[in-house]
């Protein structure tokens, strides 16, 4: 189990992540949703310990998250390109401390979910983006950390290979790994994800399960605190609002609606405390 | 990290460039030891000295030639034009002009014609210079080489760092090995691959010395340099050097001082460029950053040749200049070359280096710890 309470990291220029809550299971792939510069990279960052953070707590089964337990492919891309996609995932599997047993083996297991054997023994400068995203995931992915960070994997992919990277990312899902993702739309990853988180401006919404999102999108409730008047009713795609003490239940009927109706309270409510939840019937 | 200073040693290594550099690093090293075939010889002249004078001479080893037949070769490099090395002789100067223009004058009109000798004799008197030729030349020549090499050096640390964090493969790298980690491997990157360097250009040099011992045992080319007044001290062949150092413990001593003095040197203004430079965001910027740094580093090399001009390296200026951090590593070695330094100077010197080493390394490590990747 992964635990984060209360991360936060802030530059100079007052941006970065605060007070970043959430847990999430072992098999479980986590999507988090968010425009640029919203605090996704900087999140991720913090959990691989690229950069350091200023406050708050990372666990994984109750211990202090190391290096070897982590697996992460940045968002843009970090490929020597004069090697060979071998040499490449070879180095980084030597670096990662994997036997040449287990290099071996991880290495056609991936080549086999990711499609990668002809592609191989050419230069990585030879290759399309496509299949250099696959082998920098070899590579990110070569030592079977239990907690694998994905920023943006589904970028610039064709129909193909993203279809090539879905199966290798629930392929992870079966061998109990801990999968964090990143994206700008939820529609990019929500075939793969178990559950999705909104980031705007740093802060990150609470946890929603995608199923029920894509189940019945009539479920969808945004509860939004400190608001007994029903401030947002007027905004577009909400079917219906109720109160709840001091709290409106907003209902939706599509996901990007609800979508984009969170990035406004984000917005609007960043320096209070907001809360918003998301109702759900799980499958 | 094996795996990774493994893979970044022979990235830096075999490549085209690399074996280009290689092969043109010997060339011209072969080329120098050659320099006695193709770079002029002076015309030199023989004055007969009286006997009593030579025993004066032969007193004063400031004096720079006396052969066994009791001349003194003064070299003659255009006409009216002599020098008369080395600088500082206390030979009454009247004596050795006089000497110099009835030598002077016998030697034109050797070269011209009866008649044109009438109408020339006026024109004969030559130009006397006591020029500062150091016996140090040779030294300067090899501590600028090295100083020159630094400056391609220094920038291998921070280029190295900057370049993997701007092409994005510091992160991946990052993932795999902590901050200090890396840090300290890139470190001990540049030092394996400044030793490695070091030790082509010795191979190299080796390899041409041999060669060039082969023809002659070098005596000609020693010749050559110590009437160019590069060397003090006149050597029949290139084994009469090894042997002498190989005898004298100082000059091993100076060497060993030398050489880490140079390094120590090196590695400082390698932190300390990387210290800046982290602050770039692009390629662009790096330059902007740098290039001051390395003015500086000029500007420092030709200080340091002028207060040698101006009072010679060992007085006040030279002295103190010795213990300051990154200076003492072109002073060191240069005044090790010329005069005895007390070896614990030499130690207090390398001591006080390696203090400044450690907190520039500290501060650079820091500086690189809080990059916000």
């Amino acid at each position: 189990m992964l635990k984060v309470k209360q991360l936060s990291k802030v530059y100079t220029n007052q941006k970065g992540i605060f007070n970043v809550s959430f847990e999430c299971a072992p098999s479980e792939v986590m999507g988090i949703i968010g425009d640029n510069g919203s605090g996704k990279s900087t999140l991720f960052k913090c959990l691989a310990q690229i950069n350091g953070y200023d406050k708050g707590l990372i666990e994984l089964n109750t211990q202090s998250l190391h290096l070897k337990d982590v697996g992460f492919l940045p968002e843009h891309k970090a490929i020597i390109e004069e090697l060979t996609a071998m040499e490449f995932v070879e180095l980084f599997a030597k670096m990662k401390g994997c036997s040449e047993e287990q290099r071996s083996i991880s290495i056609q297991d991936f080549s086999n979910s990711l499609h990668t054997h002809d592609i191989m023994d050419q230069k990585i400068k030879h290759l399309s983006k496509g299949n250099k995203q696959k082998i920098q995931i070899m590579a990110t992915c070569i030592h079977e950390p239990k907690l694998i960070i994905l920023d943006e994997p589904f970028s610039g992919l064709d129909d193909v290979n993203h279809s090539h990277m879905k199966n290798f990312i629930v392929s992870l899902k079966k061998k109990d790994k801990i999968v964090l993702l990143s994206s700008h739309r939820i529609e990019d990853i929500e075939h793969v994800c178990d559950s999705v988180c909104w980031i705007k401006e740093g802060r990150l919404s609470e946890k929603y399960s995608i199923y029920a999102l894509k189940e019945d999108s009539s479920l969808i409730h945004v509860k939004v605190s400190f608001d007994p008047y029903q401030q947002f009713k007027d905004e577009k795609g909400i079917t219906s609002v109720v109160n709840e003490g001091n709290m409106s239940v907003y209902c939706f009927d599509q996901v990007s609606q609800a979508h984009q109706f969170m990035k406004l309270i984000l917005k609007q409510r960043k320096n209070q405390s907001v809360s918003i939840h998301h109702q759900v019937s799980c499958p | 990290m094996r795996a990774y200073l493994w893979f970044s040693i022979k990235r830096r290594w075999l490549s085209i460039g690399s074996l280009i550099l290689f092969g043109l690093s010997f060339s011209i090293t072969t080329a120098l030891f050659w320099v006695d075939q193709w770079l002029p010889h002076n015309d030199v002249i023989s004055i007969q000295w009286p006997s009593h004078l030579k025993e004066h001479l032969e007193q004063h080893e400031s004096i720079r030639y006396v052969d066994e037949d009791g001349d003194i070769k003064i070299l003659y490099e255009a006409p009216s034009h002599y020098v008369i090395q080395p600088h500082k002789t206390n030979y009454p100067s009247d004596t050795l002009v006089s000497m110099i223009k009835y030598s002077h004058q016998r030697y034109m009109l050797d070269t011209f014609s009866l008649e044109d000798q009438v109408k020339i004799v006026m024109m004969l008197e030559p130009q006397i210079e006591q020029e500062n030729v150091s016996s140090s030349l040779l030294s300067i020549i090899v501590i600028s080489f090295l100083y020159f090499t630094l400056l391609g050096f220094i920038s291998n640390l921070s280029t190295d760092v900057l370049s993997e964090k701007h092409s994005q493969a510091l992160m991946m790298i990052l993932s795999t090995m902590s901050k200090k980690r890396y840090f300290n491997m890139k470190l001990l990157q540049s030092l394996i691959n400044i030793t490695f360097q070091i030790g082509l250009v010795m191979l190299g040099t080796v390899s041409a010395i041999g060669i060039r011992s082969s023809f002659d045992e070098g005596s000609k080319l020693l010749r050559y340099i110590y009437e160019q007044g590069w060397i003090n001290h006149h050597f029949d062949s290139i084994n009469s050097i090894i042997q002498l150092f190989f005898k004298e413990a100082s000059m091993s001593m100076s060497l060993v001082f030398s050489g880490l003095s140079f390094f120590i040197g090196l590695l400082t203004c390698m932190l300390i460029l990387l210290w800046f430079s982290l602050k770039a965001t692009k390629s662009e910027e790096l330059a902007m950053i740098q290039t001051p740094f390395y003015i500086l580093i000029v500007i420092m090399y030709y200080a340091s040749l002028w207060i040698s001009e101006m009072q010679g390296l060992n007085q006040s200026l030279g002295s103190i200049l010795l213990h300051v951090p990154i200076l003492s590593m072109i002073f060191h070695p240069l005044q090790l070359s010329m005069y005895t330094i007390p070896w614990w100077n030499s130690l207090l010197s390398i001591i006080v280096g390696s203090f400044f080493l450690y907190w520039i390394y500290l501060r650079s490590y820091r500086s690189f710890y809080r990059q916000n990747l």
